[in-house]
């Protein structure tokens, strides 16, 4: 009996001894396909792939949750709310919601807009965090470090547009919350609007001062100038109209971006890759097709929805010229000569082509995040708010020239009533409307300007178009904090009322 | 210490036994002669054995039941047994001739059940564990051993995510332990963790649900175990058998229905303001009335085919089998066809010496419908038509002025569009049996697996989904190995009345799985159909992941007289997924039982002939995550997609080298009692404490990360199972049995944090929250209140709680304003049953038999989320819409009390979001199979030159009780990376299936 219990507990030991001696090797497995950020940051090429991964988080569905990719909803939420767009009828996608302005705690693409602009944050701060500038830096470094300083300073901005009103509404309102660094603890709170915009602008700075631009292809990276691009933004939402003027004005007189000719416009705003104005795009190429996902999708008909069209006063302004080569982006469908209805409504199909036919795909796009003439036109109201009224007026017919427009249609002091303008402020924000239109704006510059929202006009969500005025400091203006991916795990994150 | 104690208690055993061999020498031997016949139709019973107890004396009946023995003295007790029938006892006295009849075992008390790493007499077994065998549970006709369970074990909770042919169904044992990671019991074959099996190769199932009996499982057992065994040959007879069943089988939609024309028509009309709806909804659309549901889900037929031959010899016995199945989907363009292959041999080289083999081969190809087919239908307006005025199929269905929110024809994409997969797997096992002494054995089986498949999609060019890409094709290709060996030390051996078995052995697997390896390609002709013919690849995909574990385990079972058992095992586990400091944990396990009808005092009471208490304790873990997560402990940055032609990286997981395995403690009191050896009850009570959750802990996502794993909280699941089988009849001719059981189990949270203040967290998926209440229930439902319709507007009212300005809730007022509401979501109910289970009955006269089996779920509450769509009070126009059930009813004019909001274009102040509006009670009562069967007398079987014939007609899920207003209330009750317990989006329905059989042998 005493054999077997030596047996017994000899193999016992025996065994646990080969295996916990003998095994650690043979359990030691890493990823095939994930490295730490250590070993991502040990050369350039790493440094490379983190500058491109936040460009590709703004491009591509992360997961698999309905249509959201962060450039479809940031483009979707800032331009719907406003005077500009019609919808056909309601949808299940909440972009609906921008329409009707009937936000919810947890809307899914604003939820996954917030989430996705974080992780390029994260991204962008993984560089940020652990790269320091020496004299060993190489200059193939520090436009890495730039880039990842200008694409949080472009997220930062981004979400300050969504979720906080302009700083012109009051310094003190909340803003964002700034995560810049790695880690930290779950809980922060939001920094003020003063505090956001700041922070804003050093990231763009420091992004302008140290990017030059990557070889080829400048417009698809982050590069100096849509970094000072950006910064005239920032400048112009902050009231800083000094520093918008200086800033513009080495963008113009300095880069190497011009203009498109008239000519060209149309082209060079759909195949934005070879477009000579724009100084800053999210690369799509030909086989990154979204289908019915497509920004330009809601808009065109052509293999997408086409239920989004513009609206009744947008129309009849871009109408009032018909010179203007702007008119040409959008395309009334014709069947049997009558313009066609969409089904079931009263609504003519008009498909807007801005966000379309990249190298002739119908729902292939390179969205435009800065180019030259937003830069134009934001010096232009830079000039206006200063009272150099001439100036900006230069500056709006160089965009209106540019257009197609000529004679009386271009605007000078002595014909701004004719044009109906009380002000030249007017005229530049009109000016912005129909060259920026779509993208984005046009919600910024009425809250910016602290101008109330008019969408007297008829839309699904208004179907009679009955007066519906809604002001500029409305709640609904800005979209609710995700509350059950932020406000529930972290407690000190206010929710916008 | 131990040791000494050992080596006395087993000094003093030695002397006891010596002392009881120089008695029975003493005394004259003794000849008995008789017959063993059944006691039920006193039909001879050859090959019984008779054995004089205590000792190796032993002899076998012969062909017509008679045998002779010898024993040491008139005091000699003799043991009579036979497989299927109770064991007899008698002394043999001054008697010479000893005929026995013995008593059929109607509730196998002394069968034999698989049980971890080897088998067990149900009388010997401490710990919770139901055995079934094939004739059990094959009546229907499915593909997993999951659906073979439904409504047959107490305990366990089965749900058919689809009806997609093919698709798996997800099981739970005493509830769910764990809040995200896909807890799934661990299914053994013939030893080999997650081994393949065919239902048809079957012979019996065990599904192990405590400590006691899981623990040998270790990490991996914390959700329960189910072993298979497939079937193998017996000596001296060889046999081939046939089975082919056909049948029919027709969607079920339960009380799920949408609305024709003229009832949409109404409807909207209702809605619509009069001119909008003039141009909106023409009168012309009156012409038109597809029903898209009825045409896209349809009568379906499936076919299997199950051929075997299984025989032996005294050193041969082999078990041959190959089974198809050929499975249309009532979706259309869905389908299923899966092949198997099966050979078991077993050889016995020597005395000493058994290797066996068993190969299997499986191969499954599947055929899936677009989201538009399958979705499409119930979203699809009656007055829109998939053919225009030629009868031809539309294309573009925005100029055919479809009213539909869908943006292609599915039924002309169907014509041009393929996806499917198929996927062949197999593996080899060789067993090797090794006798070392009479009580000392090596058991060692080594297993190689393999697995590999495609999937694709096809986008023609024809089909408005490929016409932008000119075609696009998409590739998903896998490769999977596993290689696993298994060694365990058996011995078994018996010193007078004690007895002492257990094992030691070492267990040892890795597994590598090529995944993903494909993309997409676009820019092909129609009829091509694969991605080198295409014009650019696109988005080239491929990962690898591996895993690897390594065990020792061991266990020693003790009994005293075969009355009083003890079990403890151990086994230490160590895994790939961990951090090195955390890859090795120990699981120890205690089980003890006491088999009181053996006691003496038990010879008295008549009416309890079984029973048997017993109880188990101990440590089981899990270290199950979803999919992806292999290296969850790793903080990963990882490539995706492309920008420019260049990789990108982004922060994927934050990682956590803390990370360890889940432990779940579970104890188990339970007790087995037999009367009038017809009726068994089996009751458990169990408390099972689940720890170091595996925890997807929930980050603000500012922080750039979703989530963290981490092992975060605990919970309780507690509860009480009864069964209860009978034999109510059985004669010669009339066998009537009946079974039921039940289940109710409480599901708590303990703890959710090492935090103290962290008492809750909600969890969300897409609109959908549930919650997770430190002394609440794991994933209660959390939305906004419902409370109906304000009858002076008709307006959607939710609760609004009132907060003053410390915090304290001073009242609640109904509100039509959901965002007020939606601040104050509330606990709503659980997704879970109060309580659940099955019964069923058998019934048999001569060769007729009937057998049903019913399963039922009480209190569990669904949310029915298709029903933001389909019942949405005018939000959506371009959708169907439900037909109102019973009860239900629209507000029109004030004062009238309705259940549904007055409907408006637009939608009723966002009366269709997330609330307990759509949260239904899922309460329903099956009756999952219902058999007919006829069995030809033996006579005229022989005749026929036959064994057995038999046909049959079996149908499954023929009726279903319910309240619950969509297709099926059997929902998935686990986390999905989408989904909540317990909520139901759009389901391809389960069917009602009438299978016709014959089944023979010769």
């Amino acid at each position: 009996m005493k054999k077997i219990a030596k047996i017994y507990f000899g193999l016992i030991t025996v065994l646990l001894m080969t295996f916990t001696l003998g095994c650690e090797d043979y359990l030691d497995l890493k990823p095939y396909d994930a490295l730490t950020a250590e070993q991502l940051l040990l050369d350039e090429q790493g440094m490379q792939g983190l500058a491109n991964g936040s460009l590709r988080m703004m491009k591509d569905q992360l997961g698999d949750e309905g249509n959201n990719v962060y450039v479809r909803v940031l483009f979707q939420t800032t331009e719907f709310p406003s005077d500009d767009v019609l919808i056909v009828k309601p949808t299940t996608d909440p972009l609906w919601l921008s329409f009707n302005r009937a936000h919810i705690p947890s809307q899914e693409n604003i939820s996954y807009f917030w989430a996705t602009g974080y992780k390029i944050v994260l991204n962008a701060n993984t560089i940020i965090n652990n790269v320091v500038v020496d004299e060993t830096t190489s200059d193939v470094e520090k436009q890495y470090l730039g880039e990842s300083y200008f694409y949080r300073g472009i997220v930062f901005f981004d979400l300050a547009r969504l979720f906080s009103f302009p700083p012109s509404h009051g310094l003190g309102n909340d803003g964002i919350i700034l995560r810049t660094g790695l880690g930290g603890e779950d809980a922060k709170a939001r920094s003020t609007v003063g505090e956001t915009y700041a922070q804003i602008i050093s990231d763009l700075r420091k992004g302008a001062e140290l990017m030059t631009e990557r070889s080829t292809d400048p417009s698809k990276y982050g590069n100096k100038y849509a970094a000072q691009g950006y910064l005239s933004r920032a400048y112009l939402f902050t009231e800083q109209y000094d520093s918008v003027v200086a800033v513009a004005t080495d963008v113009i007189d300095n880069s190497p971006f011009q203009l498109e000719p008239n000519e060209t416009y149309i082209y060079a705003l759909q195949n934005s890759a070879s477009s000579k104005e724009a100084m800053f795009i999210l690369y799509h190429d030909d086989t990154e097709n979204r289908g019915t996902g497509a920004i330009g999708s809601m808009y065109n008909g052509d293999k997408g929805w086409g239920e989004v069209f513009p609206s009744a006063p947008f129309r009849e302004l871009i109408s009032s010229h018909p010179n203007d080569v702007r008119n040409r982006l959008l395309d009334t469908v014709f069947v049997d000569g009558v313009p066609a209805l969409y089904p079931g409504t009263s609504y003519e199909k008009i498909y807007m082509t801005k966000f379309s036919y990249q190298n002739g795909i119908a729902t292939c796009h390179s969205p435009i995040f800065m180019r030259l003439s937003e830069v134009i036109l934001n010096r232009a109201e830079a000039y206006a708010h200063l009272g150099m009224n001439e100036e900006a007026l230069a500056d709006v017919n160089a965009i209106r020239e540019r257009a197609g427009l000529s004679g009386e249609e271009l605007i000078t002091l002595s014909n701004l009533a004719s044009h109906g303008f009380a002000n030249v402020l007017e005229a530049v924000l009109n000016e912005r409307r129909l060259e920026l239109c779509f993208e984005g704006h046009r919600r910024d510059d009425l809250m910016r300007n602290k101008i109330d929202l008019d969408r007297s006009y008829s839309s699904a969500q208004n179907e009679n178009g009955d007066p519906d005025i809604y002001p500029y400091n409305g709640p609904r203006q800005i979209y609710y904090i995700p509350a059950s991916q932020e406000i529930a795990y972290n407690p000190l994150c206010k929710q916008n009322d | 210490m131990k040791n000494i104690t050992v080596q006395k208690l087993f000094g003093r055993l030695g002397s006891i036994l010596l002392l009881f061999m120089i008695i029975t020498q003493i005394h004259a031997q003794v000849s008995v002669t008789g017959t063993v016949l059944s006691a039920l139709d006193n039909a001879p019973l050859p090959g019984a054995t008779v054995s004089e107890k205590g000792t190796p004396n032993v002899v076998v009946t012969d062909v017509n039941g008679n045998y002779a023995i010898k024993v040491n003295n008139p005091s000699a007790t003799l043991l009579f047994s036979y497989v299927g029938f109770l064991k007899e006892e008698f002394t043999v006295g001054n008697q010479t001739v000893l005929n026995v009849a013995l008593e059929q075992d109607l509730l196998n008390i002394e069968e034999v059940v698989i049980t971890a790493y080897s088998e067990k007499t149900r009388t010997e077994i401490s710990s919770s564990v139901v055995s079934l065998n094939a004739k059990d549970i094959s009546q229907v006709t499915v593909n997993s051993v999951q659906d073979m369970l439904i409504g047959k074990v107490a305990g366990i909770q089965v749900q058919t995510s689809s009806g997609q042919p093919g698709e798996p169904s997800d099981i739970r044992i005493r509830g769910v332990g764990s809040v995200f990671s896909p807890q799934q019991p661990l299914i053994v074959v013939d030893g080999i963790i997650g081994g393949s099996y065919n239902p048809n190769d079957i012979e019996s199932v065990s599904v192990l649900k405590d400590a006691g009996a899981t623990g040998l499982y270790g990490s991996a057992a914390a959700a329960g175990v189910i072993l298979i065994k497939t079937k193998s040959g017996t000596a001296g007879k060889s046999e081939i058998r046939a089975q082919i069943r056909y049948g029919i089988k027709t969607p079920e939609f339960g009380n799920y229905q949408l609305m024709n024309t003229a009832e949409l028509y109404a409807y909207h009309e209702s809605l619509f303001s009069p001119a909008l709806f003039e141009t909106a909804r023409p009168d012309s659309l009156l012409k038109y009335d597809f029903d898209w549901v009825n045409n896209t889900y349809r009568q379906a037929n499936i076919t299997t085919v199950n051929l075997s031959a299984l025989g032996g010899t005294d050193k041969v016995n082999y078990y041959i089998a190959v089974d198809y199945m050929d499975d249309e989907g009532t979706l259309r363009g869905t389908t299923y066809d899966r092949m198997s292959l099966r050979s078991n041999v077993k050889y016995q080289l020597n005395k000493r010496l058994n290797i066996g083999t068993n190969f299997v081969m499986n191969y499954g190809k599947s055929t899936y419908a677009n989201w538009n087919m399958s979705e499409g239908a119930f979203r699809l307006q009656p007055w829109d038509q998939p053919y225009d005025s030629n009868g031809e199929l539309i294309y573009d269905v925005s100029a055919a002025g479809w009213l539909s929110n869908l943006v292609s024809n599915p039924y002309h994409s169907e014509q041009y569009n393929k996806e499917g997969g198929y996927g062949i797997d197999g593996s080899a096992n060789i067993i090797l049996e090794i006798k070392l002494l009479e009580w000392l054995k090596i058991d060692s089986w080594t297993s190689l697996g393999m697995a590999y498949g495609k999937y694709e999609a096809i986008y023609s060019p024809k089909s408005y989904e490929g016409a932008a890409d000119n075609g696009r094709i998409s590739n998903d290709i896998y490769l999977d190995q596993s290689i696993g060996n298994t060694s365990l030390l058996k011995f078994n051996k018996s010193f007078g009345l004690h007895g002492i078995d257990g094992l030691v052995g070492i267990e040892v697997g890795s597994y590598r799985s090529e995944r993903d390896i494909g993309g997409d390609a676009v820019g092909f002709l129609a009829g091509q159909e694969v991605m080198g013919v295409a014009g650019a690849q696109e988005k080239p995909t491929g990962t690898i992941v591996e895993s690897r574990g390594v065990s020792v385990l061991s266990q020693v079972n003790y009994n005293y007289s075969k009355k009083y058992f003890l079990t403890a095992s151990f086994r230490r586990d160590g895994n790939s997924k961990f951090a090195p400091a955390n890859k090795y944990a120990n699981f120890f396990t205690y089980a003890a039982s006491w088999l009181i009808s053996s006691e003496k005092f038990m010879n008295e009471i008549d009416v309890v002939h079984y029973l048997k208490i017993r109880g188990s304790y101990g440590a089981v873990g899990n270290s199950t995550f979803p999919d992806d997560s292999y290296y969850p402990y790793f903080p990963s940055y990882t490539a995706a997609g492309i920008y420019n032609g260049q990789t990108p990286y982004f922060p994927e997981v934050p990682g956590n080298y803390d990370l360890t395995w889940e432990t779940s403690n579970p104890l188990n009191i339970g007790l087995d009692i037999g009367f009038i050896k017809r009726i068994e009850a089996n009751i458990d009570f169990y408390d099972t404490r689940t720890r170091d959750l595996l925890f997807m802990n929930p980050l603000p996502s500012s922080k750039g990360y979703e989530y963290q794993w981490a092992n975060v909280g605990e919970i309780q699941n507690k509860g009480i199972e009864l069964a209860v089988n009978a034999t109510a009849v059985k004669t010669k001719d009339v066998t009537w049995s009946l079974y039921f059981n039940i289940a109710a189990n409480r599901n708590t949270l303990k703890a959710l944090s090492d935090k103290e203040t962290v008492t809750e967290m909600v969890i969300s998926r897409g609109d959908q929250s549930q919650i997770l209440v430190v002394g609440g229930g794991a994933f209660d439902w959390y939305m906004p209140k419902w409370l109906g319709v304000d009858p002076d507007n008709g307006d959607p009212l939710w609760e609004d709680i009132i907060y003053d300005s410390e915090g304290n809730e001073i009242d609640r007022v109904a509100t039509n304003i959901y965002t007020d509401a939606a601040e104050d979501y509330q606990v709503m109910g659980s997704p879970f049953p109060d309580f659940a289970g099955g019964f069923g009955t058998f019934l048999s006269y001569k060769g007729l038999s009937l057998d049903a089996t019913f399963s039922y779920s009480v209190g569990n509450m669904i949310y029915h989320s298709s029903r933001q769509e389909s019942d949405n009070d005018g939000e959506n126009t371009s959708v169907n819409s439900m037909v109102l059930q019973k009860g239900w009813s629209r507000w029109v004019n004030p004062g009238d009390v309705a259940t549904h909001p007055e409907p408006e274009y637009g939608g009723n102040l966002n009366s269709n979001k997330y609330s307990s509006r759509y949260l239904e009670d899922g309460s329903y009562l099956r009756l999952r199979n219902l058999v007919l069967a006829y069995d030809l007398s033996p006579k005229l079987v022989q005749k026929i030159k036959m064994n057995s014939l038999r046909i049959f007609l079996s149908m499954d899920n023929l009726l279903t009780f319910t309240k619950y207003s969509g297709s099926d209330p059997d929902v998935p009750l686990y986390m999905g990376a989408w989904t909540l317990p317990g909520s139901q989006y759009f389901k391809y329905p389960i069917n009602k299936q009438y299978m016709l059989g014959i089944e023979l042998s010769f």
